[in-house]
């Protein structure tokens, strides 16, 4: 039984990967993020980590608002940092807080679109009007006043993300599951007296996985955009360099009026990229998974 | 005669919508015994499918069912939640109509079928659990390999032999067959009811089979009943109904098929005019008299209950 299992997911997994590699739109973004990721995995290799420290840098005798003409091979800040170094160690906590925030995201909002749709009733409705309140707050305000009240740090940040984006994933989880659910073999599945967590797991989750995942390649970009934003208002984490500080660093330094274009454009076309490429996969897996949308193709 | 299997007693079944109450059954009683067979006939609309549902208390939440059902000495409607898990599929299972549909798209038709002996711990691992699986798809009639294909590589036919093998996964005493051969063609069908007639001698199944054509139930029942609105207006010995009718509307469903070799009747079959009445609103009297040819008086004045008409054989109308 495991055997035939393992053979069944390799199976599966091979034609979506069929699929997958049929999409040129698909694979440019996987091959994107692939540089992406292997930047960030081989950060140490690529810049010295302390050369994002400012004594360090002065020591070292980094020019200031070094161009890369100077200052190999992208320039120095206004405080003689590498701005390279910022770029290298930055996708790092951009890259890690877009996929931690999208897993917490994910898992609040598939369990209680789950539970919602699946359970019904009473549960159902409590559920959805918190769903509601949480999707109505004007997002920055929460997120501003949140970031402030807990600290800053990249958890905190990570938290302040997942608690308020799961709700449209909660709400379009529990539309799939309401549909899932009035199909016949979920009454087959009662009828031989499975339990409701058996065919939440067995007949459920199965037929939803495949729009809980295109949903999660989506929700990589907003987070990243998010935790973005959060950095440039000044509520990032300070002692870690991320895409998002480098550029509130550059604006509030006046990066722009010195025309010091080296600082910011790294940074903003790291973001611009990843979130390219997340978003690509994401469609391209949800055209598999949503085979209504993969015939308009 | 023995001992009955199942036992069902002024079942009454009423649906709360919003549109108010609505009486899908209405008092029905019936034995079927061990080994034995019976077939309900009816209309689409006239309570058969609810009154399968019911067995297994599977209708949806909200609906009352009063009367009695006692399947193998259990009393269905007084169990516990976790007691009506067990009894599930162990008593008595059911063959679904829309093979496709009662399928999960995602699961290996061999997963499935295994799922009940995992659900209720019927074999010692999951690794036996398969296997029988696989004995099970060859006794429908279909190869080892076929436990690895997804539903929707199967046929129409393939799916609800699929689907009797699901049904027969732990050794039900009882098998609900609710029309399980609407969907097929007339040789597939022929092939499936030749199944279930085979798996019932070999394993002493009781069946209750339900269908909208009298002819595949008198090939494949000993008793009748037709339900017209919710009750039972005429059981029987199947043969002795379906071709000696005494209830009107009996008689109607019977003509409704042509005679083999008299071409006069695959030509113009005789068919029955109007709708059946919508469970809601149900005439005065017999709720069969805006229909009936036979039509007098007497049936506005109350609804008839089934009295006997010949041997083993009752029907509900007043000229009887």
């Amino acid at each position: 039984m495991t055997s035939i299992a393992m053979k069944r997911r390799r199976a599966t997994a091979g034609r979506v990967w069929k699929e997958f590699r049929d999409s040129r739109e698909g694979m440019i973004g996987l091959a994107v993020l692939a540089v992406f990721v292997l930047l960030a995995l081989a950060a140490p290799l690529l810049a010295d980590l302390r050369e994002l420290n400012p004594v360090f840098a002065r020591a070292q005798g980094n020019p200031q608002w070094g161009s890369p003409g100077e200052f190999g091979p992208l320039g120095t800040d206004h405080i003689r940092r590498s701005v390279w170094a910022q770029f290298v160690w930055g996708s790092r906590v951009s890259l890690f807080v877009g996929l931690a925030a999208t897993l917490l995201t994910i898992l609040i909002g598939s369990v209680t679109g789950i539970v919602s749709g699946f359970v019904g009733g009473k549960a159902d409705g409590a559920l959805m009007r918190v769903t509601e309140w949480f999707l109505v707050i004007p997002f920055l305000p929460l997120a501003i006043v949140l970031a402030s009240v807990l600290g800053r740090s990249v958890w905190n940040i990570i938290f302040v993300i997942g608690v308020t984006s799961w709700p449209s994933t909660a709400r379009l989880v529990r539309a799939q599951v309401l549909t899932v659910k009035q199909r016949l073999f979920v009454d087959r599945a009662r009828s031989l007296g499975a339990s409701g967590p058996h065919i939440v797991a067995h007949h459920i989750l199965p037929n939803v996985s495949g729009l809980i995942l295109a949903n999660a390649t989506l929700a990589v970009p907003i987070s990243i955009l998010t935790e973005t934003t959060l950095a440039f208002l000044g509520l990032g984490d300070p002692s870690r360099a991320s895409w998002g500080k480098t550029l509130e660093e550059a604006f509030v330094n006046g990066a722009m009026v010195r025309n010091a274009w080296w600082y910011f454009l790294p940074a903003g076309l790291g973001i611009l990229a990843v979130v390219l490429a997340f978003t690509m996969i994401g469609r391209t897996l949800e055209q598999i998974a949503n085979p209504r949308l993969s015939r308009s193709r | 005669m023995t001992e009955p299997l199942l036992t069902v007693r002024d079942l009454t079944i009423t649906y709360h919508g919003h549109g108010g109450s609505v009486p899908a059954v209405r008092g029905v009683s019936f034995d079927i015994e061990k080994g034995g067979s019976l077939g309900l006939a009816g209309e689409s609309g006239c309570g058969k499918s609810t009154l399968a549902n019911s067995l297994l208390r599977l209708l949806p939440a909200g609906t009352e069912v009063s009367g009695e059902i006692i399947l193998g000495g259990q009393d269905v409607l007084s169990l516990s939640p976790g007691g009506l898990r067990a009894v599930r599929w162990t008593s008595g299972a059911i063959i679904f109509q829309g093979a496709l549909h009662a399928l999960n798209p995602v699961q290996t038709v061999g997963d499935q079928i295994a799922e009940p002996m995992l659900v209720h711990e019927t074999t010692p691992s999951q690794t036996a659990a398969g296997d029988r699986a696989i004995e099970l798809l060859r006794r429908v009639g279909l190869p080892a390999a076929r436990a690895d294909s997804y539903p929707h590589q199967l046929s129409g036919g393939q799916r609800q032999r699929v689907l009797i093998a699901m049904a027969l996964a732990c050794d039900p005493h009882l098998l609900i067959a609710d029309e399980p051969t609407t969907a097929l063609d007339l040789m597939v069908q022929a092939q499936v009811l030749a199944l279930l007639d085979d798996l019932k001698q070999e394993r002493d199944l009781t069946l209750l089979f339900i269908t909208h054509d009298l002819s595949v139930l008198t090939y494949a029942c000993q008793r009748l009943a037709v339900m017209y609105a919710g009750r039972i207006v005429e059981q029987g010995p199947s043969w002795e109904v379906f071709a000696n009718p005494s209830h009107p509307y009996t008689r109607a469903l019977a003509a409704a098929f042509p005679t083999i070799g008299d071409t006069a009747s695959r030509m113009a079959p005789s068919g029955l005019g109007g709708d059946p009445p919508t469970p809601g609103s149900l005439p005065e009297g017999c709720p069969f008299h805006p229909r009936c040819p036979l039509a007098e008086e007497g049936c506005l004045v109350s609804e008839p209950e089934l009295r006997s008409s010949g041997v083993e054989r009752s029907a509900a109308c007043i000229l009887v």
